[in-house]
């Protein structure tokens, strides 16, 4: 077990390494010079632009400017940002708890209410409720987030007056304590609606069909032949099989929303790592980039090594192979 | 099963019930436009404004006063109304600032915020004309060369400190030093700044410069505090997140990604009664779409230069103010005429016959366009010149095609003249732009294949790379008629059409040290006329914006009762009247 999981690590490691050299190559290649947009582009000033260029280092080669990153990289610095001198780490501190907010709380409430769904149409499959459910998740899936996201401030904030439009607290009232929570919740209902909106239908159609696939098997009807009741047959057998593939969703999804909730973030005004993300491209802003970026790669290895450790506690024949 | 499906049921629609519960709070609690604190005076914008108004701002030769389209306000303006003293004014903006040094780099994020927390020695107003700041008044040598500046006496930076001469020489000099974003505009003429007492500087120029006023005037010449920035690096210093000015308003509190917020300065030298706002707070909605709701919904009071995709929206509500305002910035399209076969006029003029201005605004422009026909914005108009041979050519599909063939080209097997690439922006109005003049073109056998870029990008192939045949855009042509200079003189960092023309170069460098008004005109006169002829550039439209607003504010800065007494965006004397 500790072998396997090693192993995993290590492959993750590999992985978040080769990412790192991706995005530096891909971050360095893309058309548009940093220190022109930080000088503006009015007046570019020459002698300021050279002093600048020299100041980031980035009057030197590719190779050399990497190979200093991943250097700073190893003593866990991250670099400074060109705009604001900000230490990377310091904004990524500051920025990643929302989206960590937002993304998990969107898996999370999508993986209940999909899986749900998806059990209560696989035990029903092929029936009227089965078939109106499943069409309508397409529809969901089919929906920008931006569209979505307008439309429910437009029903629930313009329309119903009922919910903030944008924002992550009360612009003109300063709440603190619970009253403060409570505020910054309001405010996240629509833009943690639109992303369950877009991803139930997700897990919907992998709880779903992974539960019909479970209650076809043989063993199944065996048990049913042994006379074992059906509340005991499917919380025993089908739903701890049917989970492993929903389990491997979540996994991917987490980190993948960590950068999925960046439509949402800026729709709704929310000062996340996504929105920050879109303005630090636009910026050419490298060292924003380049540490946005390892932690996405990061959260990927972490969560796919997570799934594999949680496969193995319950597939006991990953648990056998692995050891 | 059926029991736990209902039960299921239950609990979600309880769930819901909760989260409207809290909504409705939720519309209350932000439901609440002017301050509890707020009371009436009896004192309006117009007469506390009067202090302002001892200085001629029109001695300096940049006087535009015969623009065309401002102050258009809608909604409910009536100044009987009485002003009101307090409140909280939440304005939305799309970009959060980049650096706080009001003079380091161009950061349009930063600029409203910082209207309201420093001051320069003269400012621009919404028509681009120059009204007086912290000098009250200013005189001019005969022979040009020599700026003399009179401060206001009662002026203190916001930790109290008094503002003296000795800070604008120091603002000015660092400016030069450092490589401010208006370093270029100073660094080569100007001879010495000094101060003959604590509220006079002269500036001595090596040549006489008729657009010096408005240069003092323009962005990135806030007075900064010699006391607080002296010895720090320009574009990172701590100091520079926390900044200190001697603006209507002091510089709180900034939540990053959210929100910047300004209180009043009780201290301020225009004061005691202004500003009236007890705080301004500067909110971020980089979602343009977003905004609009948040503002029709009453979170925010001012749709700071937001302009909405659908105007009617907002522009058909009652409670809703707009000023329009024409800036100096005009949609064109350039050709780069260092490539064949843009280094051919009959070419170029095809172009210009081939774009039918009236489809490109209506279609794609829309409510953000003027249609011209001049090579200088009738925000000069006293620079205009309106013959007909000084303007862009009129549409004419027949012309054009003429043209093309007058250029030697033929029909390719496809039956277009020729196939091109127009490099543009991928934001709206662009977006538009291209593909209406995509479908123009092939009205006159040109294949336009539309290369969409963001502005970094466009910025490293167009202007430095110059690696591109036509492009369309908007270039800003201000704070003076001078500045057109950085687009058509040899070499100049905007001419990227590669036009070289040395009268043009000679007219441009005369127009500068041209003593009255109407030698320059006459000059830029004959500049228009050569541009015509020459068409390194086809200017289409005007750039109009929007400056949107509750209509139970007034005293806004774009409004046409306050204009000559504010800069851009600055809230000094904006109150509500509910």
């Amino acid at each position: 077990m500790a072998r396997y999981l090693s192993k995993r690590v290590l492959t993750g490691l590999l992985c978040v390494l080769v990412a790192l050299c991706l995005n530096f190559a891909l971050i360095h290649m893309a058309p548009g010079d940093p220190i022109r947009i930080l000088v503006g582009n009015k007046e570019p000033n020459p002698e300021l632009v050279q002093v600048l260029t020299e100041k980031y280092g980035l009057d030197q080669p590719a190779l050399v400017q990497f190979e200093k990153y991943i250097g700073n990289l190893l003593h866990g610095d991250l670099g400074d940002s060109y705009y604001t001198g900000e230490p990377v780490l310091n904004i990524i501190k500051q920025k990643l708890p929302l989206t960590l907010l937002l993304a998990g709380s969107m898996v999370f409430i999508a993986v209940i209410i999909g899986g749900l769904l998806g059990v209560f149409c696989a035990k029903r499959a092929g029936g009227k409720l089965d078939t109106f459910l499943g069409s309508f998740t397409y529809l969901f899936d089919s929906v920008p987030g931006y569209w979505l996201g307008l439309m429910l401030i437009l029903l629930f904030a313009s329309r119903l007056k009922i919910l903030p439009t944008t924002g992550l607290v009360s612009i003109r009232e300063s709440y603190t304590g619970f009253a403060h929570i409570l505020d910054m919740a309001k405010h996240l209902i629509l833009p943690i609606t639109t992303g369950v909106i877009g991803i139930v239908p997700y897990y919907f159609r992998i709880t779903r069909a992974s539960v019909i696939q479970q209650l076809g098997e043989d063993f199944i009807v065996t048990l049913r032949a042994a006379g074992m009741s059906e509340h005991k047959i499917f919380y025993k057998y089908v739903f701890r099989n049917a989970i492993i593939p929903t389990v491997t969703a979540v996994g991917i999804h987490l980190a993948y929303m960590i950068a999925g909730s960046t439509i949402i973030e800026i729709v709704f005004g929310l000062p996340g790592l996504g929105s920050y993300l879109m303005t630090s491209i636009s910026r050419r802003d490298y060292p924003i980039l380049m540490g946005f970026y390892l932690i996405l790669s990061v959260s990927v290895a972490v969560m796919m090594i997570v799934v594999d450790f949680v496969y193995t506690l319950l597939d006991p024949r990953v648990r056998h192979v692995s050891d | 099963m059926k029991k736990k499906l209902i039960t299921t049921m239950l609990v979600l629609a309880m769930v819901a019930a909760m989260f409207t519960g809290c909504g409705n709070n939720t519309g209350n609690s932000t439901d609440t436009g002017s301050s509890a604190t707020a009371a009436p005076t009896g004192t309006n914008a117009g007469t506390s404004s009067d202090t302002t108004g001892s200085t001629d701002a029109s001695t300096g030769t940049t006087d535009s006063t015969d623009n065309t389209a401002t102050g258009d306000t809608t909604g409910t303006t009536d100044t009987a109304n009485a002003a009101m003293y307090g409140g909280t004014l939440v304005v939305g903006q799309t970009a959060e600032p980049i650096t706080l040094n009001p003079d380091g780099t161009n950061d349009n994020g930063n600029l409203f915020i910082i209207n309201n927390v420093f001051n320069k020695l003269l400012k621009i107003n919404n028509q681009s004309e120059i009204l007086p700041d912290l000098a009250q008044t200013y005189e001019i040598s005969e022979d040009g060369l020599t700026y003399t500046f009179h401060l206001y006496e009662n002026v203190t930076f916001h930790d109290g400190v008094a503002m003296t001469s000795d800070d604008v020489i120091f603002t000015f000099d660092e400016i030069i030093a450092q490589g401010g974003r208006a370093a270029e505009k100073f660094n080569t003429n100007i001879v010495s700044i000094t101060a003959t007492d604590d509220y006079t500087v002269v500036f001595q120029l090596e040549q006489p410069d008729a657009s010096f006023l408005s240069k003092v005037a323009y962005d990135g010449c806030m007075i900064l505090p010699r006391h607080i920035y002296e010895g720090k690096d320009f574009l990172s210093a701590d100091a520079l997140q926390d900044p200190v000015g001697t603006g209507p308003f002091v510089w709180s509190d900034w939540t990053k990604g959210s929100s910047i917020t300004l209180v009043k300065n009780e201290n301020y030298f225009m004061g005691p009664d202004v500003p009236y706002l007890d705080k301004v707070q500067f909110t971020f909605i980089s979602d343009g779409d977003t905004a609009v709701q948040a503002f029709l919904n009453g979170e925010i009071d001012v749709l700071g230069g937001i302009t909405p995709t659908d105007t009617s929206v907002i522009y058909d509500n009652p409670e809703v103010a707009k000023d329009v305002v024409m800036y100096a910035s005009r949609f064109l399209l350039g050709f780069n005429m260092n490539v064949a076969p843009f280094d051919n006029l009959e070419v170029r003029k095809a172009f210009a016959y081939a774009m039918n201005a009236d489809e490109l605004i209506s279609k794609a422009i829309k409510e953000q366009g003027l249609k011209t026909n001049t090579y200088i914005s009738p925000l000069f108009n006293w620079a205009v010149n309106y013959n007909e041979d000084a303007a862009t050519l009129s549409y004419d599909q027949a012309k054009a095609i003429e043209c093309l063939e007058n250029a030697g080209l033929t029909k390719n097997a496809d039956g277009y003249y020729m196939d091109l690439t127009l490099d543009t922006f991928n934001y709206a109005p662009f977006t538009d732009l291209a593909l209406v003049f995509q479908y123009e073109m092939a009205q006159v056998g040109i294949n336009v294949t539309i290369n969409m870029l963001e502005w970094a990008a466009w910025d490293e192939k167009v202007c430095q790379n110059k690696d591109y045949t036509i492009t369309l855009t908007s270039a800003y042509q201000g704070p003076d008629v001078s500045a057109l200079a950085t687009s058509i003189v040899t070499d100049q960092y905007n001419n990227y059409y590669g036009y070289s023309n040395s009268e043009v170069d000679q007219l441009m460098a005369d127009a500068l040290t041209a003593k009255t008004m109407d030698e320059q005109a006459a000059i830029y006169g004959r500049v228009q006329e050569i541009l015509a002829a020459d068409i390194p550039y086809v200017p289409f439209s005007e750039w109009v914006g929007y400056f949107t607003y509750k209509a139970y504010l007034m005293g806004m800065p774009s409004s046409s009762d306050i204009v000559d007494y504010c800069s851009n965006g600055e809230y000094t004397y904006v109150y509500f009247t509910e």
